[in-house]
């Protein structure tokens, strides 16, 4: 066993034991084999994953309670039957993660109150898995179908229950990006230089040699890193909520080119949001929907940038400062014998930042159970209408014990020339897997 | 004089008959009101309850669900949470009453609304549809009934889906034990006519002025399928405050009532 490991479980082991003592621990183990068969033979990709979470919650009193989750994953991978890498170079080919550690206090005394304070996931919105407030609710995508999965934050949350409203207040003192990994990163890496080729067609640039610096927030100039308010209210039956969301996109975009040092300065940019939510039902349908006005911060791209997106063919990716309106509408129902349908159309995807980026689509997602949830057949998708983009996957799952869970897989992509979906068509894959719960 | 005497005994004979009808001849509906009044009238219930789920006499799911349940001005709401296994703890159903329903999934971090057609589906992976659910609690509200059988021993009903738009069974019939009034079994029938599911209550037992069977069966007839509902020491007419049954409570992982 590699000593590292080894380390890192002995180091997981001494500091969970003490806290486990009282506290409720579950987890699961996760074990996964992706296949990316290659276009052209032999370069298929074969990645072999296995994880482990810890669910770790106690109550501390009637009060005051936390949870610590962790997990602990290990990947290997190779593009040549014979070549393996692990996903992480040698020194740190573990990876340790915590995705929640909060302490919660509530309270029903003179005032009703719910305080949480750590790392958490902030639900704003009111869409099924995805949604259009992402300013708290970075990507966290490793594939194409990953692109609603979102990562919890580090801050503060306070719920005030006044009568039959619902006050929530979020404040986080440092952003959390997006987490971009594997193939998604790769693919936004492909944009990025395909982009610069064609910004910088005709200059006496070489776009490969440009040097990319990010900048990091200057905190102590703006303390107001990221912040929310929300307040819902039920309506004749309907969940009716007003939203204000500050802070900065979640990936750091190109705001200036230094010319003479051949060097793009790309900072992450301010922008506000507000919106509303509405959740109900519609006879024996269940529907929900947002809208959202967002505000990125006025001339945040030099002049140098303008002038450089003005070659850029495609216009998707000519960013712009201008405010854009957003939204989705959703619409789910079950029938009879275990078949559930959800469907949702959306303008502008969770990684779409900009005005000129919107495109609309809809996600679907239709399953089946079978012998009491034994077996489950699920058809998730994406069907991108402005991209002419699609990403659909069928999966099965398989109950082999109480608690444990076969399942498998596959992903099949593709979209118009230029497109995310385009950069990624090769990447469809197959991959089955485990699941114990314990 | 003969002729007078025996037009009184025809008289007496079918007054007689008519009160006899009007004593045994109940509505379908006033069996199913006695019942509600004999076993369901409790303004509040707490249970905890153990679900198996059986496929070919083989267990493959054992959960246990916390059930509280209140009466408010005529408005049922429930509140229904997920204390084990693990994979599935911390569920949580909310039935707030006049349609607005809620599931909390932690996996997913919020709250969602649900709709009526849920209750097409089955609960949680049991033979149990969240209509069948309603039928535990002596809550015959979304039936119309018919007296089609009754003996010195039991009443049999017909119950019939009032919502004939999303009829999920052709028929219910429900078999009910005279000395107590205590529904015994129900037969779901499908569309074709054959018996579906038949559902059995076994070990009725006292809880102060209530009563409640401490073993639920629903039996699938047609895919060998069971699932056994194992009730502990049910509380009534607890006052449960109304905070409970709210977006709030649903989120917690422990419910303090």
């Amino acid at each position: 066993m590699n000593k590292r490991l080894l380390n890192s479980l002995i180091a997981l082991g001494l500091l969970v034991t003490p806290i486990c003592n009282a506290a409720e621990v579950a987890g699961n183990w996760n074990s996964s084999i992706k296949v990316q068969p290659a276009r052209e033979k032999p370069a298929d990709s074969l990645v072999i994953n296995s994880e482990v979470d810890f669910d770790i919650t106690d109550e501390i009193n009637d009060n005051l309670d936390w949870k610590l989750k962790i997990n602990l994953s290990t990947e290997k991978y190779t593009n040549q039957k014979d070549d393996w890498h692990d996903s992480y170079d040698l020194d740190n080919k573990f990876k340790f993660s915590t995705s929640e550690a909060y302490l919660n206090y509530s309270t029903d005394h003179q005032v009703k109150l719910d305080v949480c304070v750590g790392k958490q996931y902030v639900k704003l919105g009111a869409g099924d898995g995805i949604t259009t407030f992402t300013l708290l609710e970075p990507i966290y995508a490793k594939n194409m179908e990953d692109l609603t999965n979102s990562a919890s934050v580090w801050g503060g949350k306070l719920v005030w229950y006044p009568g039959d409203f619902t006050v929530t207040a979020f404040y986080q003192p440092l952003i959390t990006p997006a987490k971009l990994e594997g193939e998604v990163s790769e693919a936004a890496q492909a944009i990025k230089l395909a982009t610069l080729l064609e910004a910088t067609k005709g200059l006496p640039i070489d776009p490969t040699t440009i040097v990319t610096k990010i900048e990091t927030i200057d905190y102590k100039e703006d303390p107001l890193a990221g912040a929310a308010l929300k307040v819902s209210h039920q309506i004749a039956g309907y969940d009716l909520s007003a939203i204000w969301e500050s802070g900065y996109s979640p990936i750091a975009l190109p705001a200036e080119f230094l010319m003479n040092e051949n060097k793009l300065i790309c900072k992450y940019m301010p922008t506000q949001k507000i919106g509303t939510t509405v959740t109900g039902t519609l006879g024996d349908f269940g529907t929900w929907g947002e809208l959202t006005y967002t505000i990125p911060k006025k001339d945040f791209y030099d002049s140098n940038i303008t002038a450089l997106l003005e070659n850029v063919e495609n216009e998707q990716y000519k960013l712009s400062d201008k405010p854009y309106l957003t939204g989705l509408i959703g619409a789910d129902y079950f029938l009879p014998k275990g078949t559930y349908i959800n469907l949702q159309v959306l303008h502008g995807l969770p990684h779409e930042i900009s005005a000129n980026m919107l495109s609309t689509a809809v996600i679907a997602d239709i399953s089946k159970t079978f012998k009491a949830d034994k077996i489950k057949i699920e058809l998730t998708g994406i069907g991108d209408f402005t991209n002419k983009g699609y990403v659909i996957s069928p999966k099965i799952e398989y109950q082999t014990t109480p608690n444990s869970q076969a399942w498998i897989k596959g992903t099949i992509l593709g979209g118009d020339e230029g497109t995310l979906y385009d950069a990624l068509s090769d990447k469809g894959q197959i991959a089955c897997g485990v699941k114990v719960v314990f | 004089m003969q002729k007078v005497k025996t037009k009184q005994v025809i008289m007496v004979l079918c007054l007689m008959m008519l009160m006899s009808f009007g004593a045994l001849a109940k509505t379908g509906k006033e069996v199913l009101d006695d019942i509600k009044n004999a076993y369901g009238d409790f303004q509040s219930q707490v249970v905890t309850m153990k679900i198996q789920t059986y496929d070919k006499g083989k267990l493959i799911n054992d959960r246990e669900v916390l059930l509280l349940t209140k009466n408010q001005n005529n408005v049922e709401k429930s509140l229904l949470k997920f204390n084990s296994p693990k994979d599935v703890a911390g569920v949580g159903l909310l039935d707030q009453g006049d349609g607005v329903m809620y599931l909390y999934l932690p996996e997913f971090h919020k709250e969602k609304r649900i709709a009526g057609s849920a209750k097409n589906g089955s609960f949680m992976g049991t033979d149990f549809t969240y209509t069948d659910l309603s039928l535990i609690n002596y809550d015959s509200s979304e039936y119309s009934s018919e007296l089609i059988k009754e003996t010195k021993e039991i009443y049999e009903l017909e119950l019939k889906e009032k919502d004939q738009a999303n009829v999920n069974y052709a028929k219910l019939i429900m078999t009910v034990r005279k000395s107590d009034l205590f529904p015994t079994s129900v037969s779901f029938y499908n569309k074709d006519g054959k018996v579906e599911k038949v559902l059995t209550s076994y070990d009725v037992t006292g809880y102060g002025k209530y009563k409640y069977p401490q073993k639920l069966e629903m039996e699938n007839k047609l895919t060998n399928h069971k699932t056994v509902i194992l009730l502990k020491e049910p509380e009534f007419d607890k006052d449960l405050n109304d905070s409970l049954f709210t977006v709030r409570t649903l989120q917690k992982t422990k419910i303090r009532y």
